[in-house]
């Protein structure tokens, strides 16, 4: 009965939280005219554009996109917004859900960013399912280390630099897998190396999201 | 805003062992009696000097990481210095441990940076480590300071470890110990190396944590003296 409820209230901030976000949707349009830029810059730039290049690029790409996205996440907050969630939600619901959104939102931003490149840059991809298996995977590891990024950077006195500083290094070891699996769909080449990889990635995010738990309400405290 | 209490000062028996400990391997890291391999030669000795670096600055940040979460379980000041004091000397470890290994990769690899994964991880892990320095110089509040700063010593700490220890075994390095290299297992069976090299890691952790201990309790001091222009 407990555990019904708690799923219930979950769910209810859940869709809260992404209501929000396509309310406000010259948010997310931002990010995407981002992508849209960013990629047209590219393309011209980038004539013509190897495979190697290309997946380089996109991760590229989309690893500012997700630190320009989930960085709104806290920073865009107004002060008294905060505060009400802050006395009504407690800290690990709103990490939970947090990653939720983001996640959501980042998957949105990856796709629509594979298919800009497509069309301008051409699709070098031969493994598409395993490609979107990274996408899958790497998404949800972007955004608990961006958001607890975010988190820990609002109220500092220069946030929007330290997002990146705080970040990189981070996602090294996350990104770096990544593109060792998406490398691996970009050859066509069998699964079985890429599993191991998968897993790792799958390990790294299970770590992150357990620090979160119990990180965030630290963060969260004010 | 109260006073908060200066750290202890290290036991005098440590800190007498500290010195002795590095004394006894820098004398037999430089005079004793070496394997002769091929390639490696008289470099072997890094050993001594290298790889102790690793073993400290590790447990320097592992202890960093320890007072992280005490100062989140406690709010206590004095640990959130000790987490930094820590820290430094951690990132002071990897900083020599990464040029000595350059020094070594130039005789041996034949240059300096060849982008090996132990290479490439740990200069990620001086990037971490320095950007907690960067965090924590850019928050006026000294509580919020050292919440956020505690908050991300901890998951610092907690990406170092893939990096370390599981990304690298997952490509070819040509590292000691990775790719089928010999690691320094081989080199302890011969048992000389190994009076020279476990006294040589004691004594940089102690020496470790001697620093740490020191420039913890003189940030506690310039903390407490009042600033020379602000107001009484």
């Amino acid at each position: 009965m407990k555990q019904a409820a708690f799923l219930r209230r979950a769910l209810a901030l859940l869709g809260h939280d992404v209501r929000r976000e396509t309310r406000q949707s010259q948010a997310l349009a931002g990010s995407l005219l981002y992508l849209v830029a960013g990629v047209f810059a590219a393309q011209l730039l980038l004539r013509p554009v190897g495979p190697a290049a290309w997946l380089t690029f996109y991760w590229l790409l989309v690893l500012f996109v997700s630190i320009y996205t989930i960085s709104r996440s806290f920073l865009g907050q107004s002060r008294g917004l905060h505060l009400y969630y802050r006395v009504s939600v407690p800290g690990v619901a709103w990490w939970l859900t947090k990653v939720m959104t983001g996640t959501l939102m980042l998957w949105v931003l990856m796709g629509f960013c594979a298919m800009l490149m497509a069309l301008w840059m051409g699709y070098p991809i031969q493994d598409t399912g395993l490609f979107l298996l990274t996408l899958l995977l790497g998404a949800p590891m972007l955004v608990t280390v961006l958001t607890l990024v975010s988190a820990m950077s609002q109220g500092s006195s220069q946030p929007a630099q330290l997002m990146p500083v705080l970040g990189f290094p981070l996602l090294v070891p996350g990104l770096l897998l990544v593109h060792r699996i998406s490398k691996l769909a970009l050859d066509g080449l069998s699964w079985d190396l890429a599993w191991t990889y998968a897993l790792a990635l799958v390990g790294l995010n299970l770590m992150l999201l357990a620090l979160g738990v119990l990180l965030f309400p630290f963060l969260w405290r004010d | 805003m109260n006073a908060s209490p200066t750290p202890k000062s290290l036991h005098p028996a440590i800190q007498w062992m500290a010195v002795l400990l590095l004394f006894y391997s820098f004398l037999m890291g430089w005079l004793g009696d070496v394997p002769r391999k091929v390639i490696l030669n008289e470099s072997v000795r890094n050993l001594y000097f290298h790889v102790p670096m690793w073993f400290g600055m590790l447990l320097m940040l592992l202890g960093s990481a320890v007072y992280s979460v005490r100062y989140l379980l406690f709010q206590q000041s004095t640990d959130d210095t000790q987490a930094q004091s820590l820290g430094l000397v951690g990132l002071l470890f990897g900083f020599l441990g990464l040029v000595t290994g350059m020094v070594w990769a130039q005789f041996t690899w034949g240059a300096w940076w060849s982008g090996d994964p132990k290479q490439n991880a740990s200069a990620v892990g001086l990037l971490l480590y320095l950007a907690y320095m960067v965090l924590r110089s850019s928050f006026e509040d000294a509580q919020r300071r050292a919440r956020m700063a505690a908050v991300y010593n901890v998951l610092a700490f907690f990406c170092l470890i893939p990096l370390l220890f599981i990304l690298p075994r997952l490509t070819d390095s040509l590292h000691p110990g990775n790719g089928g290299n010999p690691g320094f297992s081989a080199y302890d069976l011969d048992g000389r190396m190994r009076w020279v090299f476990y006294p040589a890691v004691l004594g940089w952790t102690l020496t470790g944590w001697w620093m740490a201990n020191l420039w913890a309790r003189y940030r506690t001091l310039s903390n407490r003296a009042p600033l020379p222009l602000s107001k009484s």
